[in-house]
């Protein structure tokens, strides 16, 4: 299995994160500063590294900075700051991911699933579809099988949402009101302001998205519509 | 080393950059002053031409008017005559000159005749000739009425001696009066009572008690030396008093005249004398042996009146007048009319038969006003247009130049073309200065040239003519316009510059003046005592008006005094005027402040007296306002930072408690106590947990610390995506929505989606926790319009327990719905959607009837 290196002075999450990562068979190895976990990814076949940000020593920007200049493993950054723009900062320079604390452990290790999955499958998975199979980064919906996957994993979806997923993905990037998503799925016309379709997209999304609330695929354009990201 | 060796080298270099630099720099100066003595030193010659072309002008008009003015010695002195432009061309015996001359002599021949008449005896002057005073007197003398007819006949030598040394007189008294008396008391005169009524008779009209000499027994008489032609006494011919008197003041005013005459008659001979004159006269009175001839030309008493009328017509230019006859011949332009107007004096002198030649002789063998006239007539007339002409070309040019000198004066263009106007040292002199020196200057001319005029008699003017056409006269003229001009010229250029530079007024001593003055009442106004401030302008103002009222009631001027109140009133309007203005913009200002703009600072510079301390009142207050908000705001971004530190560091230790509480629930706890208390600690580190994000939340959106992006959006789409999030909340706590939207007309509005999105679900959150399980939940939407297009989201929800009387608390922060209560949330939900909603321009409202929760969020209609 997959070498994983978790990276935080807070001893206890380090501790915390090895035993949910082992517990999906994982191989963990861990760090407490940034110049640790950088040596340990030079000694070690390190395949995902999760850090934390406030770090003595060099924290988890600067590392993340580092590493990047040789490596593009997945990289997960672990923080206390929520605000958007620590966020963006952390995505700008290079992470692939950005959990903010306190964190559910359960979606952590969803998206370290995600990560690697992403990562190993990168660049596989084209020339292999054709015609009636829609992608928006790694959701792929393929019409013949009727099937979804997420991280080449099938998601199961009623035919309704499979059928909205489809619609939104085969239109990756254009919003649509509810009311066109109703009058599209079901052909006839939509009366006054019925929340169907507004369940379903949430039941899709809890399927579909590691964490619902901040989607990666399907998001809502609060006040306008839905839409699938173009990714 | 080599370092060191290139870093010098590297030091020369720039050294040498910079030598060429100011080398540069120090050519372009030179370059930009020749360029400046250049321009200057082309008005300075446009400038000396326009000198020159003044000079030429002025000595043009000198020459024109000193040409064209000739001065002629005629018998009654030396006489200006001016030639007339419409005798260009015309030969001089044709010429209006001549013309006039030739009447102006005429007249003088027909005086000297009419003297001749009365003195001459065969073409000789006779003083054995007989004149009879009244008859004399009533022919010549154009006031005299003769009342009483009395008159003596006297040798005209007689009279002219007497009244050359003057007639004598002596007082004589009563007894020669008495004498005299009795010499009338002979002629009838023989009561005494009769004669004392003579005596009141003759002397009531002018008697005076007081005078000196009692005019009843003292009287003037002429001594007896004055006999007449018969040998006879003045009282001889008298039989009263009055004629005596009038026979005395007749013979008086008849030597006078006759004296007066023969001195014109000495005159008028040597001046119409043939070697002297140029006008040959003939007049011949009366036929056969009466005949009378008086003459200047070659004429013998024998020859014939037609020999004689061929000798005048027979010269160059002539008049004949025959009155016998009644013809009038003449080849000048003196016409009859003119003729006769200058006969009519003296008509009395010529009989009807009198027969008239005037001539001139036109080969002007005597040196005469004729002659005189006649040289410079031929001398001017040729020069005349062309000096018309200097004069319009060199006035029409100088006009040019100055127009065009006044737009371009002191413009200045550099480098950048802009321009500017350039001054000399000259400009910065106060303007009066120079304006009092050209008036000076003019006034001098004017009352020179006023005293010469006053004093230009006969020699002056003679004197003047004679030296007229001498070149230095004309050097010193020219020198004189030329100087005159550039000092005026100077001035007018100044002038124009300091117009054109807005420089007129500041560089005016009256400036300086009117400034002291502003700046004194300024400094009374500013006076830090209120009563100095307030009372003394207000009662010198009183002062002053009552000064000038009281000086025009005096009548000293006014006129003056009246214009003076009028301005001093004015003045004081104007001052109130300036300070209710300034009190405006202070207050204008504070407006300023109060809208918000705490920046705002009024200019306490322009302001005075109470105004100044006013708006320096107002700084200080905007400051402290200023400074007041400034510290609140960095307070509360202390507080918004204070609370995001101390929740980004909960929220690590946070992390493990909830990871490892989650590890405990994995591991198979058979103990239930055990089981519940993990469950406890796992429900509360969760609600820790929310309660730090939204923590974070409130200090960040009640310090206005979010980004938001409005964007149009629709509100039935929002509501629609809100229900489909809490769908199954709903459902959990079995509560249907009512949603009633028909009424909607317009659905759009601007918001930002993730903000509108936290307010819909803390409302929608609020309902699904507080709502009473079961009931219907009420969402309204529909538009009202204020003043604006609004559109109203309502939420209407059944509270599951009893609401506070007080909802405002609901959105306090940190404020909960119902203490008591410790479910799930924050409380901070509320003042979270509250805040939000109004940073988006919303507004946010919640009520409630009785246990009836009403949430109301308003915004603008798109």
């Amino acid at each position: 299995m997959s070498n994983i290196l978790v990276c935080d002075d807070d001893k206890t999450i380090v501790d915390a994160m090895e035993i949910y990562l082992t517990q999906e068979g994982y191989a963990v190895y861990k760090a407490y500063d940034g110049e640790e976990a950088i040596r340990i990814l030079k000694e070690e076949d390190i395949r995902l590294l999760i850090i934390d940000v406030m770090m003595p020593k060099l924290d988890g920007i600067h590392a993340t900075l580092k590493i990047r200049e040789y490596s593009s493993i997945p990289i997960i950054i672990l923080s206390a700051r929520s605000e958007d723009a620590d966020k963006i900062l952390g995505l700008n320079v290079g992470a692939d991911d950005y959990v903010t604390k306190p964190f559910n452990p359960l979606e952590l290790v969803a998206r370290v699933k995600s990560a690697l999955r992403r990562y190993t499958t990168l660049g596989s998975m084209s020339g292999e579809e054709e015609g009636n199979v829609y992608r928006t980064g790694s959701l792929v919906v393929n019409d013949d099988t009727k099937q979804v996957f997420v991280d080449d994993e099938e998601v199961r979806l009623t035919p309704i949402e499979f059928n909205i997923l489809k619609f939104l993905v085969s239109n990756a990037g254009r919003v649509f009101s509810s009311e066109q998503i109703y009058e599209n799925i079901w052909n006839e016309e939509a009366f006054g302001s019925d929340n169907i379709v507004a369940v379903h997209i949430r039941h899709i999304r809890e399927k579909v998205e590691i964490d619902p609330k901040n989607p990666r695929y399907v998001k809502v354009v609060w006040g306008i519509g839905y839409k699938a990201e173009k990714m | 080393m080599s370092d060191n060796k290139s870093a010098r080298e590297i030091e020369k270099e720039n050294k040498r950059m910079q030598k060429e630099e100011i080398k540069r720099a120090k050519r372009e100066i030179r370059d930009k002053n020749e360029a400046g003595r250049k321009r200057t030193g082309r008005t300075g010659a446009i400038k000396l031409l326009q000198h020159m072309l003044i000079t030429l002008f002025a000595l043009a008009a000198l020459m024109l008017v000193s040409k064209s003015v000739v001065v002629v010695n005629r018998y009654s002195g030396r006489e200006l005559h001016t030639q007339f432009g419409s005798d260009a061309g015309r030969k001089y015996e044709d010429s209006v000159l001549f013309n006039t001359l030739f009447g102006y002599e005429t007249r003088d021949v027909l005086k000297l005749v009419t003297i001749r008449s009365q003195m001459e005896t065969d073409g000789a002057y006779d003083p054995d000739k007989i004149v009879d005073v009244a008859a004399y007197n009533a022919r010549h003398l154009e006031n005299y009425e003769p009342g009483l007819q009395v008159t003596a006949r006297y040798y005209l030598g007689d009279l002219l001696k007497w009244q050359k040394y003057g007639f004598h007189t002596e007082t004589i008294h009563s007894d020669i009066l008495a004498a005299s008396a009795n010499a009338l008391r002979n002629d009838g005169f023989d009561d005494p009572e009769d004669l004392a009524g003579l005596y009141d008779e003759l002397y009531e009209e002018t008697w005076e008690p007081d005078s000196m000499v009692n005019p009843a027994y003292d009287r003037e008489v002429v001594i007896n030396r004055y006999r007449s032609a018969d040998g006879l006494n003045l009282e001889d011919y008298a039989s009263n008093w009055e004629e005596y008197d009038e026979l005395v003041s007749g013979l008086m005013e008849c030597a006078d005249s006759l004296y007066v005459n023969y001195m014109d008659y000495l005159k008028m001979q040597e001046y119409f004398d043939s070697l002297n004159s140029n006008v040959r006269y003939c007049v011949i009175m009366g036929e056969g042996k009466d005949r009378r001839i008086f003459t200047n030309a070659k004429i013998t008493p024998n020859m014939s009146d037609m020999a004689i009328a061929q000798t005048f017509t027979g010269m160059g230019r002539y008049l004949s007048y025959d009155s016998d006859r009644m013809t009038y011949d003449t080849n000048t332009a003196v016409t009859e009319s003119t003729f006769n107007t200058l006969m009519y004096t003296y008509k009395y002198a010529y009989p009807d038969d009198s027969r008239i030649y005037v001539g001139v002789d036109m080969t002007m063998p005597a040196d005469d006003a004729i002659s005189t006239a006649s040289k410079n007539y031929t001398s001017i007339i040729p020069n005349r247009n062309e000096l018309i002409l200097a004069m319009i070309v060199s006035m029409a040019l100088y006009l040019i130049l100055l127009v065009a000198c006044t737009i371009y004066e002191g413009r200045e263009t550099d480098a950048d073309g802009n321009a500017s106007i350039r001054f000399n040292g000259f400009d910065n002199t106060p303007i009066e200065l120079w304006i009092l020196i050209v008036a000076g200057i003019t006034f001098v001319i004017y009352a020179a040239a006023a005293i010469i005029y006053a004093r230009l008699d006969d020699e002056n003017l003679y004197r003047i003519m004679e030296i007229k056409d001498e070149p230095y006269v004309y050097v010193t003229f020219g020198i004189c316009v030329f100087l005159f001009d550039v000092i005026c010229l100077g001035l007018y250029y100044s002038l124009v510059r300091r117009i054109k530079g807005r420089h007129i007024w500041k560089q005016s001593f009256l400036y300086k003046i009117v400034g002291a003055a502003v700046r004194g009442a300024y400094s009374i106004y500013d006076n830090g005592n209120l009563l100095i401030r307030s009372v003394v302008p207000f009662v010198g103002l009183g002062l002053v008006n009552a000064a000038l009222v009281l000086l025009a009631e005096a009548g000293i001027m006014p006129a003056l005094a009246l214009i003076a109140l009028l301005m001093v009133d004015v003045l004081a309007c104007v001052f109130i005027f300036m300070q209710s203005r300034d009190r405006e913009s202070i207050i204008k200002g504070m407006k300023r402040i109060i809208s918000g703009d705490l920046s705002f600072k009024s200019d306490t510079s322009k302001v005075h007296g109470d105004n100044k301390e006013l708006s320096e009142c107002v700084n200080s207050i905007s400051d402290s306002v200023r400074s007041a908000v400034e510290q609140s705001m960095k307070d509360e971004r202390m507080k918004t930072e204070l609370v995001a530190n101390v929740s980004h560091d909960i929220r690590t230790p946070l992390t493990s408690i909830i990871n490892y509480v989650d590890l405990l629930k994995r591991e198979n706890i058979e103990n239930e106590a055990a089981r519940d208390y993990i469950a406890v600690l796992d429900e509360k580190s969760q609600r820790l947990k929310t309660l730090t994000d939204d923590l974070i939340e409130a200090s960040k959106v009640s310090s206005g610390n979010v980004e938001l992006e409005l964007v149009r959006m629709n509100l039935p789409e929002m509501v629609t995506q809100a229900l489909g999030e809490f769908d199954e909340k709903l459902s959990e706590r079995n509560l249907s929505i009512v949603l009633r939207g028909d009424g909607l007309i317009h659905p759009d509005m601007m918001a930002d989606g993730r903000s509108l999105w936290r307010v819909m679900e803390n409302l929608f959150g609020n309902v699904c926790k507080y709502a009473m399980p079961g009931t219907r939940v009420f969402i309204d939407m529909f538009n009202v319009t204020d003043v604006t297009e609004k559109i109203v989201l309502r939420i209407t929800n059944m509270s599951e327990t009893p609401l506070p009387a007080d909802l405002t608390e609901l959105t306090e922060r940190f404020m909960r719905g119902d203490e008591s209560r410790t479910t799930e949330g924050s409380g901070l939900g509320l003042s979270i959607a509250r805040t939000l909603t109004e940073l988006m321009g919303g507004t946010f409202e919640i009520r409630s009837e009785a246990d009836l929760f009403k949430a109301e969020i308003a915004f603008d209609a798109a």
